[in-house]
């Protein structure tokens, strides 16, 4: 016992001399050896599949998703309350499992106990050796709550934005078209995208406030994301928040339908893009093709927001997405062949430029064609504009591997890239040849499709979504108001005359009342 | 006393993964001599590669060298890192030396630096324009995330401990940049040195007795030899990639 003692204080002093004062501050916590068993066995069953039998992430799944999933064994995790480069704490693994990865190929698990979750993370660190080595260890850093949010703070957050060249990735609107953006590689040296940060629901650390605090504090490890730990006040880091935070809707709202609303005059494709700035957008969700060959598992283009109006005569549909870059250089076509499956073409991001195609039913019908442009009994009306040049193309689709230009009834396009958004508008006649015609008040189905040159998608290597509608508002309905106003008067008139008589009857009692009295 | 015995065993744990990982003591060195030696390449001399600056041309030019061989015509190659491996004493290490990685021109500088395990780094950038450095520890082909600091502001000067954490290579890269690339050897012993633009290296206070001399170069590879240094005297040594 009095030989224990001063070397237990020898042994204390010597684990403090050997570590900075902010490293290795913590015990490693690595569970016991039934818990690590129990989490090789839910791991094994549920995780196992996309991250690897050994945790390398390259089970039989991740070949279908970017980002791929997490190299476990690598002890670098995105979203952690730990500083750059360290290893994240449990909960910070819980919380990964628990929520998922938003926009990712990694699910949500919120039906795992606590227990499960305890086990799981335990089986999980066992992959790498850090979390063992007592050097590797950390604390958590304190997120602080949130103040209200505010305007002005936003405004602030936008000059911090800009000068600590957040906007050199994520571009001055959060739409990924800094000029790095191109060239970003995560550590894996996979291409990796800024996040879109008008998509608060894909971001990797969740949408909070407190989220976007910690993932430009923290940065995301793997990732070109930095950290800015050391470089700003906690109120600009507020300040930073709030405008990133006022950059994106809470949710995306999806839409249906989008409505077409009738002007007056003619639609002149030159002032057309002056038309769509007082209407609401209508957002649709874009997948990748899986379904035939040619696939894309990796579309880079999520969503695509639309608009139109019509005249008498014509019809103006306007589609804008975000994206990185705007690819002008190169070619493309639906109708370029694509291999089965092309995960890492051969192709230089040079070599197809980006493309958009809008789709209708050829003929009016209760049949919808087939969503892959069209089927051999149903044929669709595609029109396509390659961003490289500025005239618009119109194909007939019979399946996607019967695609034929149709000379006639060209649509007119224009199309521009301001800020990382493309914007482009295709005006048809509303009754041109070759296509169902455009009939106020009818529901007319529209499918999308968008081609990403970047990212080399040409032919049926796209982004899609599946049948929606478009609906013309038709002239009597924008007056539809009007009989409900008229209505509306009538019984106000009414309520006026009762009240009137009701007065009068009234004021009569009153004049008489001190006579009733007396 | 069960439980006191496993709790000092517990206490003791950390102090014995300490010492032994620590494996270098430095004390003076009195019989001690010196390595002086020079880094060559036989054969053709292989030629600098020519960088495309894709961001920041206006202020980076629009090229840059990567000083991947930086080599005489007579085939002495700079940049090449000469260490010692597997010593466990000699002079002591300074830890508390002001050692600066800068961001310049869009470039690292120095390219390559040598830095004691557990000393502190500076990062600067002084450009004027974003840079990031993202520090990596380099084991075979694998690259192992250790850091990655913003620098949005020309003169912005950061000071980290644990990028020097561990021993062994750092590779640092900047994602704005992404022909930027510079390294870091993490020492544990002083006994490590960057060959200049003759391929010189100088060893000075090198215990008496045989050692492992390695050279590494990001390009060349790496070789080791082994070397016998006597007492007061200098022993010359010749590498050839």
């Amino acid at each position: 016992m009095r030989l224990l003692l001063p070397l237990l204080i020898l042994g204390a002093l010597g684990s403090l001399q050997a570590q900075e004062p902010d490293l290795g501050t913590e015990a490693p916590d690595l569970g016991t050896e039934a818990q690590r068993d129990a989490g090789k066995v839910i791991y094994e069953q549920k995780c196992a599949q996309c991250h690897g039998a050994e945790g390398e992430g390259d089970g039989d799944g991740g070949a279908y998703f970017r980002p791929a999933p997490r190299d476990l064994t690598s002890g670098t995790f995105k979203v952690r309350t730990t500083e750059s480069g360290e290893l994240p704490t449990d909960e910070d693994l819980k919380r990964v499992i628990r929520l998922g990865m938003p926009a990712t190929g990694m699910p949500a698990w919120p039906d795992f106990g606590d227990r499960e979750l305890t086990e799981l993370v335990y089986y999980i660190k066992t992959f790498s050796e850090d979390f063992a080595d007592p050097d590797m260890i950390v604390p958590p850093m304190e997120i602080p709550q949130a103040p209200a949010f505010t305007e002005a703070s936003a405004q602030k957050g936008r000059k911090l934005f800009e000068e600590n060249k957040c906007i050199d990735c994520h571009g001055l609107y959060g739409r990924m078209d800094g000029p790095s953006a191109p060239t970003l590689k995560d550590d894996w040296d996979r291409h990796i995208r800024p996040a879109d940060l008008t998509k608060r629901w894909t971001y990797r650390g969740g949408p909070s406030r407190e989220d976007i605090y910690r993932t430009f504090t923290t940065g995301l490890n793997g990732t070109p994301m930095p950290s800015y730990a050391d470089l700003l006040e906690e109120e600009d880091r507020w300040n930073l928040v709030d405008y990133v935070f006022s950059l994106s809707a809470d949710e995306p709202d999806y839409a249906t339908v989008v409505i077409a609303r009738l002007m007056t005059g003619e639609i002149d494709i030159e002032q057309a893009s002056s038309l769509f700035d007082s209407i609401p957008g209508a957002l649709f969700p874009m997948a990748g093709q899986v379904i035939e060959p040619g696939r894309e598992f990796f579309r880079s283009i999520d969503a695509v927001d639309v608009k139109a109006v019509y005249s008498a005569n014509h019809i103006a549909i306007r589609l804008a997405w975000n994206d990185m870059s705007a690819d002008r250089s190169g070619h493309n076509s639906p109708a370029i062949p694509v291999p089965v499956f092309d995960p890492d073409a051969e192709a230089s991001t040079e070599d197809f430029s980006d493309a958009v195609a809008l789709q209708f039913p050829a003929k009016t019908g209760s049949v919808l064609p087939y969503f892959l442009f069209g089927d051999r009994r149903n044929a669709v009306d595609i029109w396509f504009a390659d961003l490289a040049g500025d005239e618009a193309e119109r194909f007939t689709g019979r399946g996607s591997d019967n695609i034929t230009p149709e000379p006639l009834g060209t649509p007119l396009v224009d199309a521009s890239y301001e800020d990382g958004e493309w914007s482009v508008i295709f005006v048809q006649e509303r009754q041109a040849e070759g296509g169902s015609p455009f009939e106020a008040g009818s529901f007319v189905p529209v499918a999308f499709s968008l081609w990403d040159g970047f990212n080399k998608e040409r032919g049926n290597k796209r982004g899609l979504s599946s049948w929606y509608y478009l609906y013309l508002e038709p002239a009597e309905e924008e007056w539809s108001i009007l009989p409900t106003l008229q209505w509306g008067l009538a019984t106000l008139l009414v309520q006026f005359a009762i009240v009137y008589g009701v007065r009068r009857k009234y004021a009569n009692h009153a004049g008489q009342g001190p006579h009733d009295r007396q | 006393m069960r439980l006191m015995r496993f709790v000092a065993v517990a206490l003791l744990i950390p102090f014995c993964v300490g010492t032994a990982s620590a494996q270098y003591v430095g004390a003076a060195v009195s019989d001690g001599g010196t390595i002086v030696g020079v880094v060559k390449v036989s054969g053709e001399i292989p030629k600098d590669e020519i960088k495309t600056v894709v961001k920041n041309s206006a202020q980076c030019g629009e090229t840059i060298t990567a000083e991947k061989y930086v080599i005489s015509e007579t085939g002495q190659v700079r940049w090449a890192v000469a260490m010692l491996e597997g010593i466990t004493a000699g002079k002591p290490l300074d830890t508390k030396v002001e050692i600066m990685v800068d961001n310049t021109g869009c470039r690292f500088a120095p390219h390559v630096l040598v830095a004691p395990t557990k000393g502190k780094l500076q990062i600067r950038n002084s450009d004027a324009m974003l840079h990031n450095s993202h520090f990596y520890l380099v084991t075979g082909d694998k690259k192992k995330n250790v850091i990655n600091l913003a620098l949005p502001k020309q003169g912005q000067v950061l000071t980290k401990a644990k990028i020097l954490r561990k021993p062994g290579l750092l590779s640092v890269q900047c994602d704005a940049h992404d022909f930027m690339q510079g390294y870091v050897w993490s020492l544990r012993h002083p006994y490590g040195v960057v060959t200049d633009a003759e391929g010189r290296f100088t060893l000075a206070d090198v215990p008496a007795g045989t050692h492992t001399l390695k050279v590494w170069h990001e390009a060349l590879g790496e070789s080791s030899t082994t070397v016998t240094v006597t007492s007061g005297a200098e022993t010359e040594v010749a590498i050839e990639f």
